[in-house]
């Protein structure tokens, strides 16, 4: 056993997060709160992570959901405005249309997906829209789109209608891919609200010392470490058994997104505290990544719809848990 | 021990709610529910109207003396009175800064002059107040306060700056610590002043809020001319009088808010019950905890208003905000829960809902009049009297 990522993988996790930082700032964030930002899209594709879990033969690194995961982390932690834990899902079930493929894997255009009945991300600007229903998955022939001002202007809702024709793959596998991206990058985010309390902490004085020299403050800033470090074995275990086919991939799954779910809950709460009334302007960056938070928390199931899955493959009545 | 209300407090009970059911209708009838959490800067010309109506119906500072102009209703009264203003989800009082903070504080430390100048226009709501204490590197710690007053003959000049200030912008004076002496020890150089906001030298710069709304403002003072004879206490003694006014933001002008909690978790309830999470055993346990401990907040606060004799509310106060506070941001946590998925959603307005306002005005109440980390550390010094 190795609960790490190798070298190599890490060396991919540190790639696309050098890139990030310069690429995706909090000012590019305050900006791609009027509408995405498409240039940032490509220089990620550049370095190959549409097509990381793709086989080679199409273009792809033969990679799985373990180094996707480890990306979606970085994402998060940058707060990579747009539907990018969706796209990452989406691109290797596009498995006969290589034009399509193509635009996807060259950061081109954005897939869209949500579970049937759900208001999708980003729909507008996406290439193709599909949706998911228990194994099924469909696409939208002709999208109409209606839109849901949403919490997170960076993560535009859509309700879509419109006909709607089968698309090969497996869309229980696809729900789960988007579930664990987006809990990646709930830890993400979680760490980067943390660095931030924690820089803030350090910088703000009060009572003639830092902030951060008060056990109240090193409690609160502890706790939401705690909180954060438990969040993200799950995320690795889940990546893992997607990978491996393993049986408790479902299960694993939803401990993923439920703990990544609270943990950032949690380091939000804690982060805007110590901040102060500073946290709770719009001029300081944390606002940025908290309504991210907001929005993350509950897309593709909240803690509790994934606590209610776990506890219906153990009390063995899954079949009654549709996604709510 | 008796837990009934009396028949005179039940009779002033019904007078207010009828007065209210008859006058908040028309244009006011838009206003219920508006100017609250993360609304306060909202509707304000509506709401300026409404509280002449008050005004009229002598409804203003109805806990103040006759003798400052108020109905000298006893706190259970005030809190009574309270309890229907928000059961009747009556709009959010432009006045209260005046009526709950700086006139209880010129009662307790002003001059009869002040008094007899400023008690009236706040009873007659033509004058709003705003509280300039807190600073950029003056928030929990607030005796370091930098903003300097210089004296000009009697008078004084203000420079420097204030932070956070709520309702600035529609406000017409403001109660400033400002450090008169640099030489003294840092709690005994501050004094407390009066200041118009439309005196030259100040500017005001409203604060965008993660609600999206300006509730607060950065107040700027060049050279601002603040009288001699507006000091409130002595030059030197604004410490104590921002104490005073600090217990009167955190004690006894709380304690009728739990109706309007009541209103919010009933707004939880209904959305739960429209959604089916209400069949959830999950939020059905939290449900039932957190109206357990508003029931609890409201078993408290009568029982700090009329366990005692002697008419001052206990130190028991010290314990209020922080278990208000705390439970409120539950109460937000709750409604976003609730929603689930749909409090990723805006509604049609395109502005936050009130349940998604209320989760992040919540995490601000955890913040102002004083941290929870302030109020335990508070808890701990004087309520245990551990060392420090
Ligand atoms: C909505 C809102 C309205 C406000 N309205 C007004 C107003 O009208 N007028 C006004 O004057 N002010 C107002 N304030 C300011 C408010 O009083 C301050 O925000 C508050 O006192 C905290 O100060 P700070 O924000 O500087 O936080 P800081 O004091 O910098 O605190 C940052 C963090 O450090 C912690 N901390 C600080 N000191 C200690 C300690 N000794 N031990 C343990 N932990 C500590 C705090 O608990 C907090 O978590 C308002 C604030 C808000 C959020």
């Amino acid at each position: 056993m190795h609960f790490a990522l190798n070298e190599d993988q890490a060396m991919l996790r540190d790639a696309v997060a050098d890139t990030l930082q310069d690429a995706c700032t909090a000012d590019v964030l305050r900006a791609a709160w009027t509408g995405t930002n498409p240039a940032l899209w490509r220089p990620l594709a550049e370095l190959g992570i549409f097509g990381l879990s793709l086989s080679e033969n199409r273009g792809g690194m033969g990679l799985s959901e373990v180094e996707e995961s480890a990306v979606a982390v970085e994402m998060g932690r940058v707060g990579f405005p747009g539907p990018f834990a969706e796209t990452l899902a989406a691109v290797p079930f596009i498995t006969h249309q290589s034009a399509l493929l193509e635009s996807g894997l060259a950061g081109d255009q954005p897939l869209a997906v949500a579970v049937e009945g759900h208001p999708i991300a980003n729909a507008r600007e996406a290439a193709r829209v599909f949706q998911t229903h228990g194994s099924e998955i469909a696409v939208f022939t002709d999208p109409t789109c209606t839109d849901l001002p949403s919490v997170d202007p960076t993560r535009a809702l859509c309700l879509v209608t419109g006909d709607v024709r089968s698309w090969p793959g497996d869309g229980q596998r696809l729900r789960q891919r988007a579930t664990l991206f987006t809990a990646a990058m709930l830890v993400g985010l979680s760490h980067r609200m943390l660095d931030l309390a924690v820089a803030y902490a350090k910088e703000r004085r009060q009572f003639g010392k830092a902030i951060g020299t008060f056990q109240a403050v090193q409690h609160r800033l502890a706790d939401a470490l705690l909180a954060l470090r438990f969040a993200e074995a799950p995320i690795q275990r889940a990546a893992f058994s997607l990978a491996t086919q393993a049986d408790s991939a479902d299960i694993d799954v939803s401990t993923a997104k439920a703990m990544a779910s609270e943990a950032a809950d949690t380091v939000a709460r804690a982060a805007l505290q110590v901040h102060g009334a500073n946290g709770y302007t719009f001029e300081f960056d944390l606002h940025l990544f908290h309504k991210r938070v907001i929005a993350l928390q509950r897309a593709w199931g909240d803690a509790r719809w994934h606590r209610a899955n776990v506890a219906g493959h153990l009390l063995l009545d899954s079949k009654e848990n549709t996604h709510a | 021990m008796d837990l009934h209300f009396t028949e005179a407090d039940e009779a002033f009970r019904i007078e207010i709610r009828t007065w209210l059911e008859g006058n908040l209708v028309d244009e006011f009838a838009a206003l219920k529910g508006r100017g609250h959490l993360g609304d306060m800067d909202g509707v304000i010309p509506g709401r300026r109207r409404w509280e002449q109506r008050m005004v009229e119906a002598g409804w203003t500072c109805v806990g103040w003396p006759r003798a400052h102009g108020g109905r000298g209703l006893s706190l259970l009264q005030e809190v009574i009175f309270n309890e229907e203003y928000a059961r009747a989800r009556a709009p959010g009082r432009l006045g209260h800064i005046g009526e709950g903070l700086l006139g209880p504080t010129l009662m307790a430390f002003g001059t009869p002059e002040q008094q007899a100048r400023f008690l009236p226009r706040i009873v007659d709501g033509t004058e709003l107040w705003c509280q300039g204490y807190s600073e950029p590197n003056a928030g929990s710690d607030l005796a370091n306060v930098k903003c300097r007053a210089e004296p000009d003959g009697d008078d004084y000049r203000l420079t420097g700056q204030k932070v956070w200030t709520s309702l600035a912008q529609d406000s017409d004076w403001c109660f400033v610590l400002a450090r008169t002496s640099t030489e003294a020890k840092r709690h005994h150089g501050i004094t407390c002043f009066l200041i118009p906001m439309d005196a030259d030298g100040i500017n005001v710069v409203p604060i965008k809020q993660i609600t999206g709304g300006t509730e607060f403002c950065e107040v700027f003072f060049d050279g601002a001319l603040a009288k001699g004879e507006h000091i409130i206490g002595e030059v030197g003694g604004g410490w104590r009088v921002a104490m005073g006014t600090l217990a009167f933001e955190r004690g006894a002008s709380t304690l009728g808010q739990q109706l309007n909690f009541q209103t919010e978790l009933d707004e939880i309830i209904q959305a739960a019950k429209h959604n089916g999470t209400a069949a959830d055993p999950v939020i059905r346990q939290r449900i039932a905890d957190v109206y357990i401990r508003l029931r609890i907040m409201r078993l408290n606060a009568l029982r700090t208003l009329t366990g005692h004799d002697d008419g001052t509310p206990p130190r028991a106060a010290m314990i209020t905000k922080l278990y208000w506070a705390s439970w409120h941001r539950d109460l937000g946590e709750l409604a976003m829960d609730v929603l689930g998925a749909d409090c990723m959603v805006l509604p049609e307005s395109g502005e936050l809902s009130e349940l998604q306002r209320l989760f992040l005005w919540t995490r601000s109440d955890t913040i102002y009049a004083g941290t929870n980390q302030i109020q335990r550390n508070i808890i701990g010094e004087r309520a245990l009297g551990l060392p420090r």
